[in-house]
């Protein structure tokens, strides 16, 4: 089948009521949970995951696909209006986006990221229907080892790409990797890593973890370092929304936003910020001189291109996971341990085996999109009320629902304490300036990644050439190679260094002029 | 949570370290370097874990040779790396920028009654949901994180707290059919 077939037919099989009501009820229900404060798209499913245990695959699926949107849309509302962005995707667009809603521009600068948000996901779900085909035919004469440095691709970028600095991204990632090894090994039957506790050897639950690191962590850093227990919501009471000239400076912002964010997905290029931060440059740069000047103080290209580029990334994301079964991200860890629950493992097999779910998801996600834009516009009002609930409330609230999530997968006291022990680590991770995501991509794709090596190896015998003498392999990491010298390279020629770090100060810079 | 890595920041008014950039050896600036150190050192133990837990793996007779052990030695043999180069940096002054994804947070004041009051209430739910049940224990441990996270009105903190416990209590066991404990509460609710 390929892209438009495939499309077609998922559109065939989300086109219920039924279904349609999912759609539209996940998208309601993940942009409210989305626009609160401090929860992200990842721990918005990871919460409201336990609603679809009782549901046939398809309908949660339906309703997944509502929810990621619902959550990525709620989060730039968050980000725009509070300036709390909640997700490393969101920080640039805050910056501009927060200037403006200070200037009483807040209506226009919700109404260019949510268009932003729709036009760059429908731009890049519909390229995921057209590459998914290609790829699994790709994919499919792939060897384990081939596998197995596709993962370590995915490693080094989320590792070294997110976050502030590369030593903290990649010790994010190895206490991930060492999470991933509690438990019971597959092959042996050994375990491993459980200190005689017998309730470790099913090993740690990835939804308790996402939970535990996004949720407990949170509420713990913002109650331990909180400077107000109140926060300043700008209003967007009485504005007009989005004008022509508005119009005009935002729609190359976000086509281009799109086109930077979705390839960065596709090839496992490590988290939303890299996008992001290149789309705000580029707009900076493009940006006629009056309007220059405008950058930091809320300039709406610098809130459409961004935005744009974030969800077009976030949909790009979806390609490595569903035809390679590689999660890139948080929020692709999240959506790979939705389907494991269901008993099915995402790579190019489910392509085949799956029509009707993969198909029917992608097509989801296309509704999904739409369904938001025709809710959010005019129920932007309501998810600003949502915004005025007392911090207090709001975070004992989350506190109670992470409490339940984990409860609610066993029903076992147990994972609450290991919640609990796991939220401590996650406050100390944020405390000291180690990124989040690539412990959850660890932790998930550590025992996938183990696996691939274990099986390319007993096929050769224990002969560990074979991990890079195929074709493939060698093509990726010699690839691997050139891409993680390049940057020393280019930092060597500029005598700069072109490091996130100085990307974020730079954005910065602009935005502290304007404070 | 009372370890003392957390509380040290709490005593210094100086500015937030940079990211990743040399600190200059100001006496103020210091303090701040020890709990992050303390977190390198944990890092590099958890690595060192991991390794002797895979060298007391039995040897494997599959085909490969690998058993249960190796991948487990690999991976602790990266994080203890890592753990070492952290605390290299560390020493060299070069601590962590701490998340900056969150609004309205300074790192340098430490609020810790309210962190503990905050931690304390989310083990309670754990150590009491069996017991009490679940409204009970959600009603507690919410009324105890929004007090440690700044409400001030006691009367609507226990009102809304008791409202939201028995509210997610029924969403759950009737519509959504999933089973939570009803503890003491058992045959009145």
């Amino acid at each position: 089948m390929d892209g438009i077939e495939g499309l077609i037919h998922g559109f065939t099989v989300a086109f219920t009521l039924q279904n349609l009501l999912f759609a539209l009820l996940g998208a309601f229900v993940g942009t409210m949970i989305g626009v609160l404060p401090g929860i992200g798209p990842a721990l918005t499913i990871a919460l409201l995951l336990p609603m679809t245990y009782g549901m046939p695959v398809a309908s949660a699926f339906i309703l997944f696909a509502g929810i990621y949107y619902g959550a990525m849309y709620g989060g730039s509302t968050t980000s725009i209006l509070l300036k709390t962005p909640g997700e490393s995707g969101s920080i640039v667009a805050a910056i501009d986006g927060n200037m403006m809603a200070r200037a009483g521009r807040g209506a226009a600068a919700l109404a260019t990221a949510a268009i932003g948000s729709f036009i760059a996901g429908t731009i890049a779900t519909v390229l995921v229907a057209l590459f998914a085909p290609t790829i699994v035919d790709i994919a499919v004469q792939l060897g384990a080892g081939d596998y197995f440095a596709l993962m370590i691709v995915a490693f080094l970028t989320v590792g070294a790409l997110v976050g502030s600095s590369p030593l903290r991204g990649l010790t994010a990632l190895a206490i991930g990797l060492t999470i991933g090894l509690v438990g019971i090994d597959f092959q042996s039957g050994q375990d491993r890593l459980t200190f005689g506790m017998t309730r470790l050897l099913d090993g740690i639950d990835v939804v308790v973890l996402i939970v535990a690191l996004f949720a407990i962590g949170e509420v713990l850093y913002v109650v331990a370092h909180q400077t107000s227990s109140k926060y300043a919501v700008e209003s967007i009471k009485g504005q007009t929304w989005m004008t022509k000239d508005d119009f005009r400076r935002s729609w190359k912002p976000w086509l281009r936003g799109t086109g930077i964010g979705f390839p960065l997905g596709v090839i496992p290029a490590g988290g939303s910020e890299i996008p992001t931060f290149l789309s705000y440059a580029l707009e900076k740069r493009l940006a006629k001189q009056e309007r220059k000047a405008e950058f930091g103080r809320g300039a709406i290209e610098g809130v459409a291109g961004p935005e744009a580029a974030n969800n077009a990334n976030a949909a790009g994301t979806m390609v490595p996971l569903l035809t390679l079964g590689i999660p890139t991200s948080a929020t692709a860890a999240i959506i790979l341990v939705a389907f494991q629950q269901y008993g099915l493992q995402p790579g190019p097999a489910l392509l085949s085996t799956e029509p009707d779910l993969v198909w029917g998801l992608i097509a989801s996600l296309l509704i999904g999109n739409f369904m938001l834009l025709v809710l959010n516009l005019p129920l932007v009002g309501v998810w600003v009320k949502l915004l005025k609930i007392p911090k207090p409330y709001l975070f004992a609230g989350i506190a109670l629902f992470a409490l339940l999530g984990a409860y609610a997968v066993n029903g076992a006291s147990f994972d609450v304490l290991l919640l609990i022990a796991f939220g401590v680590v996650g406050y100390l991770l944020r405390r000291f300036g180690f990124p989040i995501a690539p412990v959850v991509v660890g932790a998930i794709l550590g025992p996938l990644a183990e696996l691939q090596l274990r099986r390319a190896l007993d096929i050769s015998a224990g002969d560990p050439t074979v991990l890079i003498t195929s074709p493939f392999s060698a093509i990726v990491y010699i690839t691997l190679a050139l891409a993680l010298t390049l940057p020393v390279l280019i930092r060597a020629l500029n005598k700069r260094r072109l490091t996130r770090t100085t990307m974020l100060e730079t954005v910065r810079e602009h935005s502290s002029v304007g404070n | 949570m009372s370890d003392p890595q957390l509380v040290s920041g709490s005593g210094a008014a100086a500015a937030a370290p940079e990211p990743e950039t040399a600190v200059s050896p100001g006496a103020t600036r210091v303090q701040h370097r020890w709990p992050e150190l303390l977190l390198a050192i944990s890092v590099l133990a958890i690595g060192i874990v991991t390794i002797l837990d895979g060298m007391s793996q039995p040897v494997s007779t599959s085909a490969s040779g690998l058993g249960a052990g190796q991948f487990p030695m690999l991976v602790g043999t990266f994080t203890s790396a890592l753990g070492a180069l952290l605390i290299i940096q560390v020493l060299r002054g070069r601590l962590g920028s701490p998340d900056a994804a969150e609004g309205d947070v300074d790192i340098t004041r430490l609020h810790w009654w309210q962190l503990l009051l905050a931690a304390a209430a989310l083990v309670f739910f754990a150590l009491t949901v069996d017991v009490l049940g679940y409204p009970v224990a959600a009603a507690i441990t919410f009324i105890g994180v929004a007090v440690a996270t700044g409400a001030r009105r006691w009367l609507m903190t226990i009102a809304i707290g008791i409202i939201m416990s028995l509210g997610v209590f029924y969403l759950f066991t009737l519509l959504l059919r999933i089973q939570l404990p009803a503890g003491i509460l058992t045959g009145v609710l």
